[in-house]
């Protein structure tokens, strides 16, 4: 029986009906056409599926969306407004930290989950906030870089 | 197969969807693998428990059950979704001489909740949990009622002699953590929920700490962890008490490990009295062998991580930082 969920995605109230055993990942990206929320593994290993919910980074591939509903949700397509870029998208092209691409949206939400609470944070900081995030493009000392860049940016502009 | 749906968002003319003018685009059909459960709800706790009665299987955080649900090797028709009631049982408290944490309190809760002094053990098993967005999702008691060899909250809360509280039918009973695990499960009741866990808050000159060892440093279940618990007189050196326990102990859920505790128990923290715990855990370690790790290097790891935590919790409690 379909359940009735109301959502915010990328700052816009919606509500609607989905199957019980949807995933948020299936409402995300194939109800909601938000192609930046991938699926790697679907078994919580591989990170790609990183979204923020209520500020918070969640696997989209292990939650059901009835799980989120009254939630706050962000993908990569809600982090910059009126088409502008975010910092953290600025830094990551300036650093080389998009390689083949497919861990970038979840690289760019754990970030921002980490900036948001965190505006200046240790390197080891910065390994932690990624570590659920796996990259094979071995892109993990640009993806550093571009958030330390980021972060040095996003507190000058205050 | 997928019927679907009544499409009622709700938006206004002017809201403007991601990047660019494109409006808000909801699919009545997606593509997608269908898992075919249901799912309940339920809106308290008496109603979970009549739910998994009637043979729903209960999800929290989800981080466990929903990988084996995703690769088929369990295929549930109810699922009782616990993440509602995490308002009520999502808590880490200290009420009076008591640790108390819900349930549903997630890992995260755990390393944002303003513990006292003491539980460094639980401090470091959370902040060495899966990844963030598995300490995110995952829930305390989600982590002891999975029972797995390689739940690092069993072992840290084993060490700390917690009990748990278990919400069933007919009220709730307490048990130590210990009585809930058999071979292969938990020994549970039928509709019976772990609701909470708690642990008496040390006092005197004591330290815990936990140590564990993987495959790689994030999201990676334990090879070997170990907790310790030592309450040492920092004058004299003698043990006060301790409590050692290891998922190493066995194949199945971690446990302590009494024969090396009571080598040490009442005697003064000595390299001698070291040695011969070290040898009584040999005796009672029984570790399994997986692809991960085969049982003699859990067995060496085991010691070797033990042995170091003890020494140090012996030595940082004679430093007198008492």
């Amino acid at each position: 029986m379909p359940h009735l969920v109301n959502l915010r995605v990328n700052g816009e109230d919606m509500s609607f009906y989905v199957e019980p055993d949807e995933r948020l990942l299936d409402t995300l990206r194939g109800r909601l056409g938000l192609r930046s929320v991938r699926e790697g593994c679907g078994t919580g290993d591989c990170g790609s599926c990183t979204v923020l919910l209520n500020g918070r980074p969640v696997l989209s591939c292990l939650m059901l969306t009835i799980q989120a509903d009254g939630s706050d949700v962000l993908t990569v397509e809600g982090l910059s407004k009126d088409g502008g870029v975010h910092p953290l998208q600025r830094s990551f092209v300036d650093e080389g930290a998009v390689r083949c691409g497919y861990c970038t949206p979840a690289m760019l939400l754990s970030a921002k989950a980490l900036l948001d609470g965190n505006p200046d944070p240790s390197d080891d900081e910065i390994r932690d906030a990624i570590s659920g995030v796996i990259c094979r493009c071995t892109g993990y000392y640009s993806v550093m870089r571009a958030i330390r860049r980021a972060s040095k940016e996003m507190r000058g502009s205050k | 197969m997928i019927k679907i749906s009544h499409n009622a968002h709700r938006m206004t003319a002017s809201t403007r969807w991601a990047i660019g003018d494109r409006q808000p685009f909801i699919s009545k059909r997606i593509f997608r693998i269908a898992l075919e459960f249901d799912v309940v709800r339920p809106s308290g706790i008496d109603e979970a428990v009549d739910a998994v009665e009637g043979g729903g299987i209960p999800v929290a955080g989800g981080t466990y059950l929903m990988p084996r649900i995703h690769l088929r090797m369990v295929r549930p028709s109810v699922l009782v979704d616990l993440s509602g009631l995490r308002g009520d049982m999502g808590y880490v408290a200290v009420d009076g001489d008591y640790l108390r944490i819900g349930a549903l309190a997630t890992i995260s809760d755990l390393m944002r909740a303003r513990i006292p002094g003491g539980m460094e053990s639980l401090r470091a098993a959370a902040s060495k949990f899966g990844s963030p967005q598995i300490r995110e999702m995952a829930t305390v008691g989600g982590n002891l009622a999975t029972a797995s060899a390689h739940a690092d909250l069993i072992t840290v809360f084993e060490a700390l002699d917690a009990r748990v509280k278990l919400r069933g039918r007919r009220g709730e009973r307490v048990v130590k953590l210990g009585k809930l695990y058999r071979a292969g499960g938990l020994e549970l009741r039928p509709g019976e929920l772990l609701s909470e866990i708690f642990v008496e808050m040390p006092r005197g000159d004591h330290r815990t700490s936990f140590e564990k060892i993987g495959r790689r440093a994030s999201n990676c279940p334990a090879v070997v962890n170990a907790a310790v618990y030592m309450e040492m007189d920092p004058s004299s050196g003698r043990v006060v008490d301790v409590r050692i326990a290891t998922n190493a102990i066995g194949p199945g859920v971690p446990g302590r490990a009494k024969a090396a505790e009571s080598e040490l128990r009442g005697r003064k923290f000595t390299d001698d009295s070291l040695s011969n715990a070290m040898s009584a855990l040999d005796g009672e370690l029984k570790p399994g062998d997986d692809f991960m790790a085969s049982a003699s290097y859990r067995r060496m790891a085991a010691k070797s991580i033990i042995a170091g935590l003890l020494r140090r919790s012996a030595e940082e409690i004679a430093g007198g930082a008492a």
